[in-house]
């Protein structure tokens, strides 16, 4: 398969998701999309030697995850506080009040971002723990602790919300 | 699907990859094919390549570029551990070496690559005894052969070859070649050397 089939494919399929946990990652829209074309880019050039050693998804977020952390070490950015309203619509209730939800984005969006990670990597992108590990380079048993105080943080806000 | 995944997909349902990201790195990449992988790691990836091959059949390779005359003496330093310094002697009988420092437990082999102006030395150390046994001055003599059978006298050789540049040693190390005194052959040499102590 050429290349630019290669990369129209995996953009395809994992672009959204993609976008949206580096959207978690870096609260900026903008941003965030920098950084999914940039993960693309990397992935195009480095195509040749991805070695299918772990899933496409798992080499991605990889690249992914690393894009974020560098455009966060970046001296021009700083952390925005995050605003869903305009991208989630407020719902109306039964009396046609408007009403504003807790959102699980936003109080994920709020936890530092160690447990931010984590959080996105096991339960938005559904990797088991090792390959938690694996993508954040960090000992597996230090993935469950993180797993665990984020939990618990998001216990705290997110109530009735089921974990599992 | 993960209740959280689920809640996410719903809030940003909105945020979605656009095309336009997709058009901007199929544009960044038309005119850039796939990298190679960088000079360093193919670098080192050859490098694994040639040492695994090299620690398959037993070589290590060192370039040495030695100017030789009949009746002169070769003198070569090579870095073999303790194993420094050789050197080679053209005598009535052929080729001397004479080895300094060398284990009496190592055994040698030795073959010249000739032709007319260059010669390949190879040396072939059986390697277990390299931590220790007793330093020993080695002289090994050489009837020099052409062929497999064809065993030139010294004579002969100055006629044929007059000059000697001494271009490569090759060391062989372990036991991957330990083939009897005189009956190693290194590559696909025709020409090579039978020593005699």
């Amino acid at each position: 398969m050429a290349p630019n089939d290669r990369i129209t494919e995996l953009f395809r399929e994992h672009a959204d998701s993609l976008l949206r946990m580096c959207f978690l990652y870096l609260k900026d829209l903008q941003l965030a999309e920098d950084a999914v074309q940039e993960t693309f880019l990397s992935a195009y050039r480095s195509l040749n030697s991805f070695k299918a050693l772990s899933s496409e998804k798992t080499w991605l977020t990889r690249i992914a995850i690393n894009t974020c952390k560098n455009i966060m070490r970046s001296k021009s950015y700083r952390e925005p506080p995050f605003e869903l309203s305009e991208l989630i619509p407020a719902e109306s209730n039964e009396f046609g009040q408007r009403e504003t939800r807790i959102s699980v984005s936003a109080e994920i969006s709020k936890l530092p971002i160690k447990y931010r990670e984590v959080i996105l990597l096991y339960y938005y992108s559904e990797f088991k723990t090792a390959e938690v590990a694996k993508i954040l380079k960090i000992p597996q048993t230090t993935v469950d602790y993180r797993l665990r105080q984020a939990k618990a943080l998001l216990k705290k806000t997110l109530k009735g919300v089921d974990f599992q | 699907m993960s209740i959280i995944k689920s809640e996410i997909n719903s809030e940003l349902n909105s945020i979605t990859a656009n095309e336009a990201i997709l058009e901007n790195v199929l544009v960044s990449t038309k005119y850039e094919k796939p990298k190679r992988l960088p000079f360093k790691k193919r670098f080192i990836a050859i490098a694994a390549a040639v040492a695994v091959l090299v620690s398959f059949v037993g070589f290590r390779v060192y370039d040495v570029l030695i100017n030789d005359y009949f009746g002169q003496t070769l003198s070569f330093r090579v870095p073999f551990e303790d194993v420094t310094i050789y050197s080679a002697e053209l005598t009535d009988d052929g080729i001397r070496i004479s080895q300094s420092y060398i284990y009496t437990s190592m055994s040698v082999h030795h073959k010249f690559d000739i032709d007319s102006k260059t010669a390949e030395l190879h040396f072939c150390f059986h390697g277990e005894e390299e931590k220790g046994g007793v330093r020993n001055d080695l002289i090994f003599q050489a009837q020099i052969h052409s062929a497999p059978g064809d065993i030139k006298t010294h004579d002969e050789f100055i006629k044929a070859d007059g000059l000697y540049e001494i271009v490569t040693i090759y060391y062989c190390e372990g036991h991957a070649l330990t083939g009897d005194m005189g009956g190693l052959y290194i590559g696909e040499a025709e020409k090579y050397l039978v020593w005699e102590r």
